[in-house]
């Protein structure tokens, strides 16, 4: 088993239990043993948080245990991976692409939502996460001030369906259709609406939201 | 009542029980739990008049039942508007208020109770709730941050005068008042619909309804994911704020059942459902309070009845444990056969029908989705048909008859 193997066998149990202690440590250790920040994210943050998305996908793990692993990853990143990063002004991107996420106006629905934000996050995209009861322009607002790659909406209810439309006619309107492939999902939706108003695909549950958002980067 | 009327409220409500008991009935019930908008929209009301105006929702709601001839009355789910505007409550959205008059409403779940507070809230719950709590969750009641706690005011009661003397509180004052007075007007225009609807020889579905304690945590105090979060880094804390709610929930159902004079206690139960958590933490952090709560009703000759939302297949094994025929469960989302299985002599299967094919199917669909309920479930006894959340608001109304009518022509077959 190669050095890194064993780091990562390690540093998966550790974010599964939310031993943030342990999980800093190692990446401290690493990083002072000559591992660069990049490294230790290739070689053992990323495909760590990949295994836990498939277990998810699975059901061998569920939801205490992705956000408490995604929320121990976090707290790596932000005390040591960002601030190594910044002071060795690496300036390498570790991400996969940053995609906005957002339900769309009139609902306030998000387990379903934020369930897609923690799978993108565990499989290296950065994401923006607008909340809840979004308004068409603020999802083309912040869509064009935060520079992202992808547009992904969601909607429980059937009733709020026409504001993720708008987004799309909004995107025409603006000339910017192209720049932003749209992404839509949520218990209300499915393919052929997807179609009906315009998005680029439709994701039928948090994994398949992933897949999509890398086929849409050309990243599969 | 005359007697005739008393005679078929009587016949309905004893074939409800006996369903609900999962004893032998004449036929195969169908009987929505309760309704949120649907009513209304048949009615031509908008979803924020239906919150304001009881009246037209409770006569909406009347309507539907003898439209559809169910074999019960359903009850309304949906909470007065006032109750969120006299308080400017910020932890639900609702028509009229704070979204579009053809929205539902619909909560705000965030964590009211952050982490390092729960020392804090264990140690005093009652201080807590009333001046960090509800302070949050309303505007109108955010003065009582300011106020000291009680105890500090001193043992005699004459310095509440005091205490209370600012424009702001007076204000909040006002405010409670005003709650109180809308809940009157609510309560009266309920009661007088539960009556109309016995006089028509309806029975209501249910009376009281509840969240189990691990969802009040979840929903109300911590979140989805501060709770999940602290499964694994507050598991204790998490326990000990779910059993806080154990007792006084079932002294609270106890009360109201007796207040509504219905035995029939409904339970939404939905953080507990398959993908939520493992079978592991189920059984540690969501079922021992629901259990205990469940178990003290029946023991005090209640039914509670548990609407479990999502899918449940997974818990059957825990639900078989509860004493037989005392605990109807109305699903959402299930295997059929292993509910079947495991639970088909064990309690009553109420609902199943799902929201999906009701809003978007066709009748014929319905009608052979509710011909496979039957087939699996009606030899055994027990079976109410029902959507699986009752109806939904977008229900076709045609599906909804189609699910009636499926009903009725097995009772001739």
């Amino acid at each position: 088993m190669s050095d890194w193997e064993s780091k990562q066998k390690q540093f998966i149990k550790d974010i599964l239990a939310g031993d943030e202690e342990a999980a800093v440590s190692m990446a401290r250790t690493s990083l002072e043993e000559g591992a660069t920040p990049v490294e230790f994210f290739e070689n053992c943050i990323a495909p760590s948080l990949q295994d836990v998305g498939k277990r998810f996908e699975t059901l061998d793990i569920f939801l205490p245990e992705m956000v408490t692993a995604a929320d121990t990853v976090e707290k790596v990143n932000s005390e040591v991976i960002k601030p190594a990063v910044a002071e060795s002004q690496a300036g390498e991107s570790m991400s996969l692409g940053k995609v906005l996420l957002a339900t769309v106006q009139g609902d306030l629905h998000d387990i379903g939502k934020n369930m897609v934000g923690l799978m993108l996050k565990v499989n290296g995209f950065e994401v923006v996460d607008l909340g809840t009861n979004v308004p068409p322009a603020d999802i083309v607002a912040r869509a064009e001030q935060e520079q992202v790659d992808i547009i992904g909406m969601s909607a429980l209810l059937t009733t709020c369906l026409p504001y993720m439309k708008d987004v799309c006619d909004f995107l025409e309107g603006k000339g910017i259709r192209d720049k932003y492939p749209v992404i839509i999902g949520g218990a209300a939706t499915h393919p052929e609406i997807a179609e009906e108003m315009g998005a680029n695909t439709h994701g039928g549950s948090a994994a398949e939201g992933v897949e999509k958002c890398k086929m849409l980067l050309g990243k599969l | 009542m005359p007697a005739e009327v008393k005679t078929v409220l009587q016949g309905r409500l004893e074939r409800f029980n006996n369903a609900l008991q999962l004893k032998s009935t004449d036929r195969v019930l169908v009987g929505p739990c309760s309704d949120h908008f649907f009513s209304a929209k048949l009615a031509g009301i908008s979803n924020k008049d239906a919150m304001l105006e009881h009246d037209k929702r409770y006569k909406a709601m009347k309507d539907v039942v003898l439209r559809f001839d169910f074999d019960i009355a359903l009850q309304s789910g949906v909470y007065p508007a006032q109750w969120y505007s006299i308080l400017g409550a910020r932890h639900y959205k609702w028509p009229g208020g704070n979204l579009p008059e053809d929205k539902t409403f619909q909560f705000v779940e965030k964590e009211y109770l952050l982490a390092d507070e729960y020392d804090q809230f264990l140690a005093n719950p009652n201080d807590f709730t009333m001046r960090v709590l509800w302070p949050r969750m309303t505007e109108g009641l955010a003065p009582l941050e300011q106020l000291p706690p009680f105890y500090s005011i001193g043992p005699d009661p004459i310095f509440l005068g005091p205490a209370f003397a600012t424009p702001e509180n007076l204000a909040m004052l006002e405010k409670l008042k005003l709650l109180a007075e809308a809940s009157v007007d609510s309560m009266q225009a309920e009661g007088d619909y539960i009556a109309e609807m016995e006089e028509l020889g309806y029975p209501v579905s249910y009376g009281a309804n509840f969240t189990p304690p691990f969802d009040l945590v979840a929903d109300f105090l911590r979140g989805l994911r501060g709770t999940m979060v602290d499964m694994y880094r507050a598991p204790d804390k998490l326990l000990a704020a779910v059993d806080l709610y154990v007792e006084p929930q079932i002294e609270a159902a106890i009360a109201w059942a007796e207040a509504v004079n219905n035995p029939r206690i409904f339970f939404w139960l939905h953080k507990g459902a398959a993908g939520f958590m493992s079978d592991e933490h189920y059984q540690k952090f969501y079922w021992p309070s629901l259990r205990q709560v469940v178990l003290a009703l029946v023991e005090g000759g209640l039914t509670p009845i548990l609407h479990v939302q999502g899918d449940y297949t997974p818990r059957l094994p825990y639900l078989a444990e509860l004493p037989r025929g005392k605990v109807p469960i109305h699903y959402d989302r299930i295997d059929r056969q292993d509910a079947m299985e495991i639970m088909g002599d064990r309690q009553c299967f109420w609902g199943g029908v799902s929201s999906a094919l009701l809003s978007t199917g066709a009748p014929d669909q319905v009608e052979d989705d509710v011909k496979e309920l039957i087939d699996i479930f009606a030899p055994h006894g027990g079976l109410i048909v029902d959507g699986s959340v009752g109806i939904p608001d977008e229900a076709r109304p045609e599906n909804v008859e189609a699910m009636v009518d499926a009903v009725h022509q097995s009772i001739g077959a």
